[in-house]
This record gives C-alpha cells, sequence and structure tokens, in this order.
C-alpha cells in the first residue's frame, strides 16, 4: 500500500510540474508588469492593460502632483496633450485611460477616484466614441482589467487572469520568440509586442506620439503604406445607442462629477470612414451632461476631419483633431 | 472553505494524508471529524454551533424514538422532534440575520434519519459514526442529502488505500472543477448582468439570460456535486449521484428524477409517498394533491420568498398537467414517432424548466413577470448586446465546453469514462490529464467566488 501511496503522490507531482514552470517564468518576467511595483512603466516589453498602468501611476505620483483633473476614455486620448488641456482648464491633468474604454470601464474608475481620500475632481474630459456607449459594464479580459482596489475582486483572482493571459497560444508564442530571439515581427507581434520603445510620459502619462516622427519623416507614403484611408466615403448614421442601461451608467457619472463640483466635457471624435452618431444619442448626451458640455465631430458639420489626413490609424485621430475639439469644447460657456 | 481555493487546496493535502498515514478506523474517524470541525468552523463559530447542536439532537432523539417505539409516547416523540427541527430550519431562514450554511441538507438528513426510525429502522449506536454522516465535510455544503442507511454501514468499515478508488475520485474532481470554472463560472457575470437587475436589460438579452441559465445552474451544482463525489470517493466513501443528465428528459416529471436527485428522492419518499398514501380515497385528485404539496416543499426548501414557493408550484402544476394528459401524450408519441416526439418533448422540458428556473433566480415575483412580458417582445439592433460582457473568444470557448460537457456525459451513460482511461495506455491517459488541466487552467473564470447551491 505504501508503494502506491508513493506512486499516487509522485504523479499528483508530476502532472502540474509543467504548469509550475510556467507559473515561475511568468512570475520572474511579469510582463505586464502586474507583479510588482515599478519605478518606470513607459517603455513596456508587451501591450499593457493602460487602465492597470494609468492607475499605479496615478498612484504613484498623487501625492506630488495633486492630480485634480482627468483626461479619461478611449485610446483616442492619445491625441490630447495635458498641456494644451490644462490651458483651458487651470487644473493639473492626468491621462487616465483604458484600451477600448467603454463608459462601465470608466464609472468603475470615476467611483474608485471617488473614494480616493481627499481626492478632488475639478475638471472630466471624457474621449468617447459610439463603442463606448455600448459597453455599459466593467469589460472582461486583461486588458480591460483594474487593479483589485479600484474593482474589489481578489488579488489572486486578478493575478490568475494575467496568468491565464499570458498562457494563451495567441500571446504566449510571439512572447517566447521575443525573448529568444530578440527580433520583432510585425505580422505576428503586432499589438503584443512593444515595438516603439518610451509611449508615454512618466507623470502626466501623455502619449508620446511616434507617429508624428513617421509621418514627417515619410510624408504622404505614411498613408500610402497603411491599407485603410480611402478619398472618400458615404456617410452613414449609426442607428441610437444610448438606452435605459447606457442612461443608466451616464448618470451615475454625472453624479460622482456633481458630488465634486466638476466640469465634465464630452468629446466624440471623428472616424475616417464618415460613421456618425445618431443625433438622438447626442440630444440624450446633452440632457444628462449640459448642452454646452458635449461636441460631436463624427457629424456632419465637422465632415473636413474625416479626412484620412487627419489621423494616425483608422482607429486614432490626431493631436490637431483634439486641439480643435478642446478649442470648440471650451469656448462653448 | 470554498471546494475551489487554495485554503481548501492545502486543508485536502493535509487531510488526506494524515487519512491514509494509519489505516485504522478509529483514527480515520476521529479525523474526518475534526476536520469537518474545522471546515465548517472556518465560515463561521455559529455554522458549527448549529450543525453540532442539531446533529447531537437527532442523535438523542433516535434513541429515544427507537426505545419508545412499542409506546404510548412514540407518536409525540416522533413528532416533536420533527417540529423542532423544522422549526430551527425555518426560524434559521426567516428569522435568523445569519442562515448556517448547509442547513436545509443536514436538517433534511436528520429528519430522514428519524423518519427511518419511526418506521421501525435501528439507531445508530455510535456517536461518532452519527456526527460524521451528519457533518461529513464533503458533502455538509450542498449534499448530496444522504441517507442513514446508505452511509453509516460505510462508516463502520475502515478504508485502506485504494489506488483506482482514489484516483477514479480525483478524476470526477477535476471534471467537476471543468464544469464549475470552464462553464458555470465563465457565464455566471453575464447571467447576473441581466438577473440582477431585469429593467436595465432588453428583452434579447432577458431570452437569451432565460435559455442560459439552465446550464449555468447545472454545471454549477453539478460541477460542485462531482466535486463532492469524487473527494468522497478518495476518502473511500460512495457518496449518493444527484443528477442523470436531466436535459435529456421528456418531461417535467422526469426532469425531477434526473435533477437534485437526492433532493427529488428524498421528498417522494417521505412527502409525496405517505401524503398520497394519506389521500388515495381521493384517486387522482389524491395524487394531485400529493403532488402539488411535495413541489411546494422543494420550492420552499430552496428559500424564503414568494418566488420559491411559486418555482416549485410551477413544477407541481406542470406535473400534474402531463400526469392528467398522459394518454394523450402517448397516442402523439405513437403518432409522430420519436424522431419527432423526442428531441420535441425534450425542448419543451428544457424551456419550461427554463422560464421555471426565473422564479429561483430573480429577486421577486414582479420582476420575473416582468421578464414574461418582455420575453418574446424584443428586435436586435446589432447583436452586441448579445455579447453580455463576453468577448467572441469567451462565448466559443464557452460553447464548446458545454458541447463537450454534454457528449461526455452520452458517453458515460453507455461506458463508465474514468473506468475506461484506466484500460488505455499511460501516454493517452495523461495526455488526457493534461488537456484537462489546460483547458482548466486556460478558459476557467477563477473570479466567481461560491457554489450557487451554497446558499440553501
Amino acid at each position: 500500500m505504501k508503494h502506491k501511496i508513493f506512486i499516487f503522490y509522485l504523479k499528483c507531482v508530476l502532472i502540474p510540474l509543467p504548469f509550475i514552470a510556467l507559473l515561475i517564468f511568468y512570475i520572474m518576467s511579469d510582463p505586464f508588469m502586474v507583479i510588482r511595483k515599478y519605478s518606470d512603466y513607459d517603455a513596456p516589453e508587451v501591450a499593457q492593460s493602460e487602465g492597470v498602468i494609468s492607475w499605479n501611476k496615478y498612484k504613484a505620483n498623487e501625492k506630488s502632483m495633486h492630480f485634480d483633473s482627468f483626461l479619461m476614455g478611449t485610446s483616442c486620448t492619445k491625441a490630447f496633450h495635458i498641456n494644451e488641456w490644462s490651458k483651458y482648464t487651470g487644473g493639473k491633468g492626468f491621462r487616465m485611460f483604458s484600451n477600448n474604454e467603454g463608459a462601465g470601464d470608466l464609472l468603475l474608475k470615476m467611483q474608485a477616484l471617488d473614494s480616493e481620500k481627499g481626492q478632488k475632481i475639478k475638471n472630466v474630459l471624457i474621449v468617447a466614441d459610439k463603442q463606448f456607449f455600448e459597453e455599459n459594464h466593467p469589460q472582461p479580459g486583461i486588458m480591460h482589467s483594474m487593479p483589485p482596489e479600484v474593482t474589489g475582486q481578489s488579488e489572486i483572482t486578478y493575478q490568475m487572469d494575467y496568468f491565464q493571459g499570458f498562457c494563451t497560444p495567441m500571446f504566449l508564442i510571439p512572447y517566447l520568440r521575443y525573448r529568444i530571439f530578440h527580433e520583432y515581427d510585425d505580422k505576428t507581434m503586432n499589438g503584443i509586442i512593444n515595438n516603439d520603445g518610451r509611449i508615454r510620459n512618466s507623470i502626466t502619462n501623455d502619449a508620446v506620439l511616434c507617429q508624428d516622427a513617421a509621418i514627417k519623416k515619410s510624408g504622404e507614403k505614411y498613408w500610402k503604406n497603411q491599407s485603410w484611408p480611402k478619398e472618400h466615403y458615404t456617410a452613414f448614421t449609426y442607428a441610437p445607442t444610448i438606452k435605459t442601461e447606457s442612461i443608466s451608467c451616464l448618470m451615475q457619472i454625472r453624479s460622482i462629477c456633481q458630488r465634486h463640483g466638476a466640469n465634465v466635457k464630452i468629446a466624440i471624435g471623428p472616424t475616417f470612414n464618415a460613421k456618425q452618431m445618431n443625433p438622438k444619442d447626442i440630444v440624450t448626451l446633452k440632457k444628462i451632461f449640459g448642452d454646452k458640455n458635449v461636441v460631436n465631430f463624427s457629424d456632419n458639420f465637422h465632415s473636413k476631419f474625416r479626412n484620412y489626413h487627419y489621423f494616425y490609424d483608422k482607429a486614432h485621430y490626431r493631436d490637431v483633431v483634439a486641439n480643435a475639439i478642446m478649442k470648440e469644447l471650451y469656448a462653448q460657456k | 472553505m470554498e471546494f475551489l481555493s487554495i485554503p481548501f487546496a492545502v486543508f485536502i493535502l493535509v487531510v488526506f494524508a494524515l487519512y491514509y498515514a494509519r489505516a485504522n478506523r478509529r483514527w480515520q474517524h476521529f479525523l474526518l471529524f475534526a476536520a469537518s470541525l474545522v471546515f465548517i468552523g472556518y465560515y463561521h463559530i455559529v455554522y458549527l454551533a448549529y450543525a453540532i447542536g442539531i446533529a447531537l439532537f437527532t442523535f438523542e432523539a433516535g434513541k429515544l424514538l427507537h426505545k419508545n417505539i412499542e409506546s404510548k409516547w412514540r407518536a409525540w416523540i416522533f413528532t416533536t422532534s420533527i417540529v423542532i427541527l423544522v422549526g430551527i430550519w425555518l426560524t434559521a431562514r426567516y428569522a435568523s440575520p445569519l442562515f448556517p450554511l448547509g442547513i436545509s441538507f443536514y436538517t433534511f438528513q436528520a429528519l430522514s434519519y428519524l423518519i427511518e426510525i419511526n418506521w421501525e429502522e435501528e439507531p445508530e449506536d455510535d456517536l461518532m459514526d452519527f456526527m460524521l454522516y451528519m457533518l461529513l465535510f464533503m458533502k455538509f455544503l450542498s449534499g448530496p442529502i444522504e441517507r442513514a442507511y446508505d452511509m453509516l454501514p460505510q462508516l463502520k468499515e475502515k478504508h485502506s488505500f485504494d489506488y483506482d478508488n482514489v484516483t477514479a475520485g480525483l478524476k470526477l474532481v477535476a471534471w467537476g472543477a471543468f464544469m464549475k470554472l470552464v462553464i458555470a463560472d465563465r457565464i455566471a457575470p453575464s447571467m447576473n448582468m441581466v438577473l440582477d437587475d431585469v429593467h436595465l436589460a432588453t428583452s434579447a438579452q432577458m431570452l437569451q439570460a432565460t435559455l442560459l441559465y439552465p446550464i449555468q445552474l447545472y454545471a454549477d451544482f453539478a460541477g460542485y456535486t462531482n466535486m463532492a463525489l469524487g473527494l468522497g470517493a478518495m476518502f473511500g466513501f460512495r457518496l449518493s449521484p444527484n443528477f442523470d443528465r436531466p436535459f435529456i428528459s421528456l418531461s417535467t416529471g422526469e426532469l425531477w428524477r434526473r435533477w437534485h436527485q437526492s433532493l427529488s428522492f428524498w421528498c417522494r419518499d417521505y412527502i409525496f409517498t405517505p401524503v398520497s398514501a394519506e389521500v388515495r380515497r381521493w384517486k387522482k385528485w389524491g395524487i394531485y394533491f400529493a403532488l402539488l404539496v411535495t413541489f411546494v416543499t422543494i420550492g420552499v426548501w430552496h428559500g424564503a420568498g414568494w418566488t420559491f414557493a411559486l418555482y416549485g408550484l410551477f413544477q407541481g402544476l406542470v406535473i400534474i398537467y402531463e400526469t392528467a394528459t398522459k394518454t394523450g401524450h402517448e397516442r402523439f408519441r405513437a403518432k409522430v414517432g420519436d424522431r419527432i416526439y423526442r428531441p420535441l418533448m425534450m425542448i419543451r422540458t428544457y424551456l419550461l424548466f427554463a422560464v421555471s428556473l426565473l422564479f429561483f433566480r430573480v429577486s421577486n415575483v414582479s420582476d420575473v413577470l416582468y421578464v414574461y412580458q418582455h420575453l418574446l417582445n424584443f428586435n436586435i439592433n446589432d447583436g452586441k448586446e448579445l455579447r453580455l460582457g463576453l468577448n467572441d473568444n469567451q462565448w466559443i470557448a464557452f460553447g464548446i465546453a458545454v458541447v463537450v460537457m454534454f457528449v461526455m456525459e452520452f458517453i458515460n451513460s453507455h461506458k463508465d469514462i474514468i473506468k475506461w482511461t484506466t484500460t488505455k495506455k499511460a501516454y493517452i491517459r495523461w495526455t488526457l490529464y493534461f488537456v484537462l488541466v489546460m483547458l482548466i487552467f486556460f478558459y476557467g473564470n477563477f473570479g466567481v467566488e461560491n457554489f450557487i447551491y451554497i446558499q440553501f
């Protein structure tokens, strides 16, 4: 019997061995930078969960910087410079955004900021698009996750999510290839490995826009080398997106801002393919946040910004567009 | 201490190692008893107090009842004991701020023990064995509801290390973890999103949640049961199965012979049979009455609100209808043939169960009626509302896992899969083990904390 028990225990150790080895490698490499705290998050190896990184940087710098103005929303926030925004607000700005952020994700962050002892919220600029208003609950997956102190989930669950993300073949294979051969291959590693070096400002979390340098260098070729730009798109209006669930979420965001006396602005950016938000949604947003606090650059009035020269890629407009948005938003008094 | 938690993993390792360190019955029972006390007390000391109190009361009441089985006091002792147990249970459910975990399960065990003694079975003499029957940690939280005559004889045996039993148990635990983590917990946040506040959901979302909730519930509860049975097997115990492929049922009556079997068979034996015997002169109306009483009891067993009573009533009414129209169904079956009849009835039974489960899941009756009103009143805008917080990969993984679960159950109904793996070559077995563990690791949702039936 003792021999059989020994064999059983041995097998119980052998079966998880490969997973344990993978776990040790993951803990040592910490590619997503979520296991340990770092002094510099901004030149990462891999594409990170921007929500987590934003929050960690905010926490690291809040005592020294006393942030009171928050640039939130989708990755289109990259076009907005904190210094430029501060000219309108006079506040201490910080870019707190997420990958493909939705209203539900933003509400979670607002609730976390609201819970922070002594945290003032004087200005909020929400950079949104149609998809933003479709997501009224915190989105699943590590690219949308937030730290346990924000979500209330356990640390083990949080880390387990990242370990699972690490183990998916879609991530693990390119990552291992990159770690072994130290060569970047755009076809298989784009969106997984960071090949742009430093991508954010260490204090304000502003984006480092390496695309501007590429445009300056390549000129028109910058867009000709991409498949998406076309000279003309037929304008298309989406069906209304903002319904009961969205309204509930937005009202909660508004409620937090009102409690802080915050100046809230909503910026809907242009789209390269002339798809625009439904006017009913804009009316709803203005009812919730105020007539003068919402601008919609996806509409026909701002059609000049549909030109592909105003875009870095099909998902992100350039900083000149952001500057125009801010000028119009803050001109409305 | 949840089954799927690090404290429990450490706990079970220690208990397992000590259990087989000495193949001595007294030592093993003492260890299991101590482990059960730690397991129950880990949640709250009050839960432990309740459990020990009820167990001790039942033990003494059983002895007293047996001693007076021929006397005039028999009925009084029996009735008083039952009333006290039911009273404690109802008080805990309706009036206590702290609802002791597992109380519904071990109270019904206690009731069945006393009823059997009243039916002139022998009581248990050994207090330790009886306490283990009542409190054994593997089945404490959510059953199965064990019968004394099934479990007590097993406690009389010494349990030596049996490699085949232990490994079979471990495989069952892993399979239960797969069902819980990859299926039930993957879909749980989506179900919560809709069913926690139905007024914020669209009709399409309500319909989707209604159709998927039975799968979540099944994977959660059957997953737990598999883990409990697997753990039992690892320690040499044969616990009662709770499910037998309920979704192949051709009627609601059949579904309840396949779903939560330990509860439904308990209610059949201790409520339906005695009640129908008492009212047999009412003929078919007596049967209907007994069915209503049985299923309302099943509903109320689950929870304190009207929704649970209505859940039970729904089941009872459907089964009464099926009983009353049995001849018509048989004629229809003969007319259309099994090829049409069987899938049609399976879908019908599933749909009826799904809409009845809204009473089980949604917080109040008016919200259930709201869902009923809006269930078929939808148009889908762009399909994104149907994602319910999951991305495409997660839906695909969930879908495949559900198919795998049903296919495995189908195969297992014809051949014991666990036994089958032992006949295969080592490299096949180990590949299967690795694949299962990998699927749990990579696709399991570790974020959902509790099993659903822990609340009962």
